[in-house]
């Protein structure tokens, strides 16, 4: 299986998208209605508290800014014809690796030192990304396989080392020593943790679009992914494009983790990342790999989180709801239907 | 029991569910389809096993609940690729993620928690196969496993049959190959395909039923990776039944390895967790495990 | 003639929905026990959804299927085959990493024990069915180490494996050389006198008439005649399956002598198919066509991806344009200096899954100008291109929407739309219909009239004969070179060349 090698296929485009967040909503409906002692409440506070109060709408839009960072990277490492499957180790890693940067670094003007955080968290992000990049460019080896294993295994050596000897020994939590206060993201409304992360991620979202649909280069890259034996004989830089969209993706991840350490955290608390690799690739797959519709996806994921938050403190509803709602949303993301459900047979 | 053969009977108990499960992978992969959905199949098939045995107190039942419980997951992985035109790889990777929220509410609403449910009646004993146990190292390695044990052996000679030696394997590695073939000889390549997911849904739930039965408990997350790892096996083992139990093995032995080293020389549980992904990494950084076979042209 | 036909179709209708197209309006024919029916058509004629539908892999919308006089309906495969009615398709349907046993009792396994597969039983069926052809197949040897020959002659045993004595074979040579396709007419007409009836589905003139006993000509759905071989020849045959287009000309040989354009130095090359080019040297000049014949298996597709600079030959060089080419930056080189039609066309040549523009635009256009300007004026571009080949496809529909030979000028639009100093085509013209094929030659002429230089690489001697102005034949990796192309060059001396005769 290929990702970017299927041909395009019947029926309405988006049709997928609809029927997953159909079915997402339904089945987070449903299971209120089932379980909740009071539906009404508990729906109130799943689907509409989110927006009820400014503070926790301005946390809903920052918390969408990483993990849009994260789909943003699958995107672009699909369009070259791949799925990095790391997300979640080249996340963590640019979570740790920022705090420590920063912990090192304490005496650097403020915003100096946020900007050199949030490189070495990129920097960390891509370094993870580097071994299966490398590999796919020169060995052909697969990414796929390789990103996650490598990503693993830089997870639990990560959750050792904010445990053992990273760890801040007077802190209850599992977690490294806080960052100076100025090296952490400013809080534009306080008391929301709304800071300059969507912005970020807006403007990242631009220009990956500008890159894919208007440059020479991203057309390229498109066509490496869909065919590579095509791309080489029309001379483009194949290995170019084997190389530099993963290390990007790994980069834009280990950046995601470093906007999560500075912010509401400063600092890095083992297990800081939650799944922000795996809902990037949800996020991706739900806007359908097009940077213009990954925003708007990563803030419906962050609503569902939210939403599943509220309910479980306002409603008690266990927050699982919010997993499987992600869940179903990935199922169907990549669905076409609406008549065309009997393909014809005809390769 | 000396430290040996301890050691090689704990990598052979730890590799047969992992075989199992990387034997249902074979199903589907033979068929071209990359099944990341293993490690929530397990998970789904486990858990369903313990709810159902629990409930009833019927083994049979649990086995019935856990088998239809993972065959129904992975079917609808199928249908939402075939009946919708979704993604494959996609489907399987939210069967992974649905899996961990749907076991999440229903534990909590079935056990009350969400945590770890200790299941006493469900702990496979141990079964000395009589004389057998008494063949000097093979009888400690081989024959003084639990219960659950031998019939996941049985399970696997089963499964690598039906692979290799029966019209059915034919068939599924005849769609795998080229899907044609079996259209022209008049086959439904789609039910070959919805028949090799279901049958790699069941070959995983088996797998997660013996990982409850061998610690006599639910546990949460209670596959911790062997899914994965059961697919990279697929692809170490080379796609063939031999092949994949040579690799089931090792990884066996690699985790009692790491066990006994947790035990011994007091090395962090993190580390000695990373460290099979940290080798099948290398394995698939250098080339040596792939995704993708190799196309026939022509 | 036998008096009952074993198969026969009266007013045979197809229309796929999807896309709108009459595949086939009225369609009637009829098989006679032993004879070699042949159905002729250009690209997109009707014929190969009128093999698909007699074989039960379609349904038709109207009309109706008799045989030995009974009507039926087939609904799978298996309804067909159960009649006595095998198809080997166009593509190759065998799985490749199977026996050849385990390819012919697919999906009707013999079993042991009521679940296993019965081996024994499956090599010893497949022993008898080819030795009854009188096949040297091994049933247990993999499809994948066949040669093309073997693997037709595999699917000719499945097809007939269970009983079968109808055969309907969909443009069967393709995939063969003029040597491996003269093998199997003879093997058809030996089962024909056994009694087997045959359904033959090409677009190859020459082997039809030779081939056949009768021949249904085919044309936008509709059949046009039957008629006997005897009646007609090569130009005529041509003539009544083109819609429009005339028996092709060839124009006289161009002026040479002028600068190297594609020049190859002693090379020499071992393939990993274990053919060795040897000691190749020859220069093409500018302003004229270049013509290499071969056949297959020997070195053409090696030599093809040395000139492309895909490979790097062992020892010797390859110059473009007096540099070496392992010198040349693969972007410079393919932005200004050489075009290149390859055999793979949709492997290599076009990106399926991606736009008709986007195809375009991987080449076209200046590469700098990526404004919003630039942009739709390369829209504009490709429209106009498009417009010229005759296309009426929009530029924004996926490529695998078109045919094969309207995929082949979307390429001829790409490579030969603007002028580069080197031209590469390989077998451009393989599968097309004469018009498209006609239109392919054309371009290239003038082109080489413009001054390029074009190295062209083909299977066809009438390619050859059609386009090339000097030519040369490549045998077991060796080049002999014919010069210009004159009287004195005879087919008959090529085809010797070819097949090793005269070597």
């Amino acid at each position: 299986m290929k990702p970017g090698k299927e041909g395009r296929r019947p029926g309405f485009p988006g049709s997928g998208t609809a029927l997953a967040l159909g079915a997402a909503l339904g089945a987070a409906a449903l299971y209120i209605l089932a379980a909740a002692e009071e539906p009404g409440a508990a729906f109130r506070a799943f689907f509409l508290s989110p927006f009820a109060r400014p503070t926790v709408l301005a946390n809903l839009i920052e918390q969408a800014a990483a993990p849009c960072l994260c789909a943003l990277g699958t995107a672009l490492v699909f369009r070259s014809g791949d799925f990095n499957l790391g997300g979640e180790g080249q996340a963590y890693a640019g979570g740790a690796l920022s705090v420590l940067a920063l912990l090192a670094a304490p005496s650097l003007p403020g915003p100096a030192g946020l900007a050199g955080g949030l490189a070495a968290g990129a920097f960390a992000g891509a370094f993870v990304a580097l071994p299966s990049a490398l590999s796919r460019r020169n060995l052909g080896a697969d990414v796929l396989l390789s990103t996650f294993l490598v990503s693993q295994a830089v997870v639990l050596v990560l959750d050792w080392a904010i445990a053992g000897p990273l760890r801040d020994p007077a802190s209850n939590l599992i977690a490294t020593p806080v960052v100076e206060a100025a090296y952490r993201l400013p809080r534009l409304a306080p008391p929301s943790w709304l800071s300059f992360a969507p912005v970020l991620a807006a403007a990242a979202a631009v220009a990956l679009d500008r890159f894919l649909r208007s440059s020479r280069r991203g057309l390229e890259l498109t066509l490496f992914g869909r065919n590579p034996d095509f791309a080489v004989s029309m001379g483009f830089r194949v290995r170019a494009y084997a190389f530099w969209p993963l290390l990007a993706s790994g980069a834009l991840n280990g950046l995601a983790g470093a906007l999560l350490a500075l912010g509401a955290n400063g600092r890095a608390v083992r297990g800081m990342t939650g799944g922000i690799g795996w809902n990037g690739i949800s996020i991706a797959l739900l806007a359908g790999n097009d940077p213009r519709l990954i925003l708007p996806a990563a803030l419906f994921f962050s609503w569902l989180e939210t939403g599943s938050r509220q309910a479980s403190i306002l409603a008690g509803i266990s927050v699982d709801v919010g997993t499987v709602a992600k869940a179903l949303v990935l199922l169907f993301a990549t669905a076409r239907f609406l008549g065309t459900a009997r393909r014809k047979g005809t390769a | 029991m000396n430290p040996m053969e301890t050691l090689a009977a704990e990598a052979l108990a730890i590799a047969l569910p992992i075989l199992l499960a990387a034997l249902g992978g074979l199903f589907t992969e033979a068929a071209g389809i990359l099944n990341v959905a293993l490690e929530g199949l397990i998970v789904a098939g486990a858990f369903a096993f313990a709810v159902a045995a629990e409930g009833t107190g019927s083994l049979v039942l649990g086995v019935a609940a856990a088998l239809a419980c993972s065959a129904a997951l992975a079917l609808l992985a199928a249908a939402a690729a075939d009946r919708l035109s979704a993604n494959p790889f996609v489907a399987a990777l939210a069967v992974n993620l649905l899996v961990a929220g749907a076991v999440g509410l229903a534990s909590e609403h079935v056990f009350g928690t969400k945590g770890v449910v200790p299941l006493d009646g469900l702990l496979s004993p141990r079964v000395e196969l009589g004389f057998l146990s008494g063949i000097p190292f093979l009888g400690p390695v081989l024959f003084r496993q639990r219960g659950i044990s031998y019939l996941l052996a049985a399970a696997c000679a089963i499964a690598a049959v039906a692979y290799s030696a029966t019209p059915f394997g034919l068939r599924l590695r005849a769609l795998g190959m080229k899907e044609g073939s079996l259209r022209i000889a008049g086959v439904d390549p789609r039910a070959v395909r919805y028949w090799a997911y279901a049958a790699s849904g069941a070959a995983c739930a088996l797998a997660g039923i013996a990982l409850a039965r061998s610690i006599g408990a639910w546990v949460p997350n209670i596959a911790s990776g062997r899914g994965w790892i059961a697919l990279v096996v697929v692809y170490l083992g080379r796609k063939r039944p031999a092949g994949l139990l040579a690799a089931a093995l090792g990884f066996g032995l690699l985790f009692a390895l790491s066990n006994a080293a947790q035990s011994v020389l007091s090395v962090p549980p993190e580390l000695v967790l990373a460290l099979p992904y940290a080798a099948t990494a290398a394995a698939a950084l250098s080339g040596g495990a792939r995704t993708r076979g190799r196309t026939d042209r022509g | 003639m036998a008096a009952e036909p074993v198969l026969e179709v009266r007013d045979l209708s197809k229309t796929f929905p999807s896309t709108g197209t009459v595949a086939l309006s009225g369609v009637s024919l009829s098989l006679s026990a032993g004879e070699i029916h042949a159905v002729v058509g250009e690209n997109g004629a009707g014929k190969s959804t009128l093999a698909r539908i007699l074989a039960g892999l379609d349904r038709p919308d109207s009309g109706r299927i008799l045989v030995r006089g009974r009507e039926v309906r087939f609904r799978r495969p298996r309804d067909a085959e159960r009649l006595g009615i095998g198809m080997v398709p166009q593509q190759s349907l065998l799985a490749p990493g199977l026996s050849v046993a385990e390819n012919v009792v697919l999906g009707h396994e013999p079993r042991l024990l009521g679940i296993l597969l019965d081996r024994r039983r499956a090599y010893y069926e497949t022993a008898l069915a080819s030795a009854n052809f009188s096949f040297p197949l091994d049933p247990g040897s993999r499809i994948s180490r066949l040669s093309p020959p073997e693997r037709r002659e595999a699917e000719i045993v499945r097809a007939l494996a269970r009983g079968g004595d109808v055969l309907i074979l969909d443009e069967p040579t393709s995939i063969l050389t003029e040597s491996e396709a003269e093998t199997l007419y003879g093997l058809l007409k030996r089962l024909r006198d056994a009694g087997a009836s045959v359904i033959l589905i090409s677009h190859r003139v020459r082997e039809v008439l030779s081939a056949a006993d009768r021949i249904t000509i085919l044309r936008n759905g509709s059949v046009v005649d039957t008629i006997l071989p005897a009646e007609t020849d090569d130009c005529d045959l041509a003539l009544r399956m083109a819609s429009s287009a005339s028996c092709f000309t060839a124009d006289g040989p161009a002026e040479s002598g002028g600068q190297a354009v594609f020049r190859f130095l002693g090379a020499n090359f071992r393939d990993s198919e274990r053919v060795t080019l040897r000691d190749l040297g020859f220069t093409v000049r500018r302003g004229e066509i270049y013509g290499i014949a071969a056949l297959a298996g020997n070195g053409l597709g090696a030599l093809e991806d040395l000139a492309c600079g895909e490979r790097i030959c062992d020892s010797g060089a390859v110059e473009l344009l007096g540099r070496n080419l392992v010198d040349w930056p693969r972007d410079e080189l393919r932005a200004s200096a050489l075009s290149y039609l390859p055999t793979d066309r949709d492997g290599r040549g076009l990106c399926l899954g991606a736009t008709i523009l986007e195809n375009l635009a991987a080449r076209i256009g200046s590469p700098g100008d990526w404004s919003r300007r630039g942009r739709a004026a390369r829209r504009a571009e490709a429209f106009r291109l498009l417009e010229d080949a005759g296309g009426r496809a929009p530029p924004d529909a996926p490529i695998d929407m078109l045919s094969g030979g309207n995929r082949q000028r979307v390429l001829c639009v790409r490579e030969l739309g603007t002028f580069t100093p080197a031209v590469l085509a390989a077998n451009p013209t393989q599968g097309l219909d004469p018009r498209a094929q006609e239109e392919t030659w054309n371009r290239l002429r003038s082109r080489a009239r413009e001054g390029a230089g074009i190295l062209l690489l083909t299977s066809s001697v009438d390619e050859l004969f059609s386009v090339a102005d000097r030519v040369a034949v490549l045998y077991r990796g060796r080049l002999t070179e014919l010069g210009i192309r004159t009287g004195s060059v005879t087919a008959e001396a090529v085809t010797r060349l070819l097949t090793g005769a005269a070597a």
